[in-house]
């Protein structure tokens, strides 16, 4: 799915993480993209997500806001969500919020998937 | 004493505050303007629009109004900015507070400027605040004196709930600022002299517009219901949380300041939910700010129940702010950032300045900063634990009045 600013795709996923590579900026305008694709991968066989935010150069409070639905959502089920290659920006957004501490977050998408398979 | 003048002045309090039960907003112009006609003097009521710009003259029947007066270069300019009386154009200028909030300028034609007159005149522009304060709920003219734009419901909504932007009491002075003031939506502040404790609130709630503003409503809310309750910081936080949580199906969030000062002792305790920590500033320079008691913004659940702590000694200011003052940026894309915020806060905050001059040129700067219209809500609250700046915000007339 696109928007002017924002793409998300698929990536290689591995039952039941679901991997999402984002690309752009999160912010008001785009951020329905972001919540929509999250929403349909975590289906059925997913209650895992990994963004992979490598790509991503802006987030605002909206943007917060849609991660952390993505998060309810995935722990109500018994998940959870981790970031892999979260960029100064996006990060610094996460620590002034005090939100960092509710994301866990690694270098790459394959750490990530790793730490969200042992349940971490 | 001059008993003789105060017996005529007294009659003009009376005759104000014997008609104002019946006042509409508009009445307030003539009813003044009648009252002070006994003593020889014509009254025009100038009231400070919203985004602090210019004063703008009510309406008296059968008069032509004045256009807007800006700020600068004109004696009621300076008469509202430093909150002193002063002659100019061959009439007096007196400030109208509604107890230290600057709400416009009291202009006095014909006579006066005899032994006594500007601490009479101060009296009669004191109780005319009060009045625009009170009467203003009653009907929407004073409102539109004031706007120069209509205000967004967000906007509306905000504007109810907040308390006046400058409260004193002989110990401290807090003074906030908000802007855009005709579009806010999501930042909101509060603040209650309780006794020995000054309580603080800054908020800024997640989006933008109604949406975001409606969650700064709930938020501001709660906090207030149990706090007015006796209830603590913590309890006012998870407050919130539960509101914020049950009101919205999806994920609401406001980042924000919880704050107690104690005015006797100067000592600050505070949770910081998410929110850019506020300054502390001594002698000119940032000394402290406040980055202890930190959990996650409000609206979302939180185990953390520190509480951060300071202790300010006396002549220091606390500034409280949302980061659409320190993200706001120049056309080359440079932030505005803490640093900036903290010189410009030493640059205007001079001796004897009123705080909320102070901040309405900070603001004023921020504004400037930036390159076109905001992108987001910027709020400033800044708080002085000193009887002089307190003093400050307050119109005192000295013996000798300037009668040219």
């Amino acid at each position: 799915m696109t928007d002017a600013g924002l793409m998300v795709t698929a990536g290689e996923s591995a039952e039941p993480v679901a991997v999402l590579v984002v690309a752009g900026e999160i912010d008001r305008d785009s951020v329905a993209v972001l919540a929509v694709a999250g929403r349909e991968a975590l289906g059925p066989r997913h209650d895992r997500l990994v963004l992979d935010l490598t790509g991503v150069t802006f987030c605002d409070s909206a943007g917060l806001s849609a991660l952390l639905d993505l998060r309810k959502r995935a722990v109500a089920r018994g998940g959870s969500v981790h970031l892999a290659g979260t960029r100064t920006e996006v990060l610094t957004v996460l620590q002034v919020t005090n939100l960092e501490r509710l994301f866990p977050r690694h270098a790459t998408v394959a750490d990530a998937v790793t730490a969200a398979l042992s349940g971490a | 004493m001059d008993q003789p003048a105060d017996l005529r002045w007294f009659a003009v309090l009376r005759d104000i505050l014997g008609g104002a039960h019946l006042w509409q907003p508009r009445d307030i112009p003539p009813g003044v303007d009648d009252a002070l006609s006994r003593l020889g003097l014509s009254a025009t009521i100038w009231l400070i629009d919203y985004e602090q710009i210019a004063l703008r003259a009510m309406p008296r029947p059968g008069r032509d109004t004045p256009g807007p007066l800006p700020m600068d270069a004109s004696p009621a300019g300076r008469a509202y900015l430093r909150v002193e009386s002063l002659a100019g154009d061959g009439r007096w200028w007196v400030p109208i507070v509604d107890g230290t909030e600057r709400l416009g300028v009291l202009e006095l034609a014909g006579a006066g400027g005899e032994t006594g007159f500007v601490e009479r005149a101060e009296l009669v522009a004191g109780l005319i605040g009060h009045l625009v304060a009170t009467v203003t709920r009653r009907g929407g003219d004073i409102e539109r004196v004031r706007r120069s734009r209509p205000m967004s419901t967000a906007s509306e909504l905000l504007w109810q709930l907040l308390p006046p932007l400058t409260a004193s009491e002989p110990r401290a002075v807090v003074s906030a600022i908000l802007q855009p003031c005709y579009e806010v939506g999501g930042d909101g502040f509060d603040y209650a002299l309780d006794g020995d404790m000054m309580h603080l609130l800054v908020l800024d709630a997640a989006g933008r517009g109604l949406r975001a503003g409606l969650a700064c409503a709930v938020a501001l809310a709660a906090i207030r219901a149990v706090r007015r309750a006796g209830g603590g910081l913590s309890e006012q936080a998870r407050a919130a949380d539960a509101e914020l949580a049950e009101q919205f199906p999806d994920t609401r969030f406001a980042t924000a300041v919880l704050a107690e000062l104690d005015l006797a002792t100067g000592r600050v305790r505070y949770v910081n939910a998410g929110h850019p920590a506020p300054l502390v500033i001594r002698a000119g320079r940032v000394v402290g700010e406040l980055t202890g008691g930190r959990r996650v913004p409000l609206g979302l659940p939180d185990e953390d129940d520190e509480l951060g702590e300071v202790r300010l000694e006396h002549g220091d200011r606390l500034l409280l702010y949302t980061d659409g003052v320190t993200e706001a940026r120049t056309p080359d894309g440079a932030r505005f950032g803490p640093v900036r915020l903290a010189e410009l806060t030493e640059q205007h905050a001079a001796a004897g300045r009123p705080a909320p001059e102070t901040l309405r040129r900070l603001a004023h700067a921020v504004l400037e900063h930036q390159a076109g219209p905001p992108s987001d809500d910027a709020t400033l609250m800044l708080v002085e634990w000193s009887a002089a700046a307190a003093l400050a915000t307050v119109p005192e007339a000295d013996e000798e009045g300037d009668p040219s």
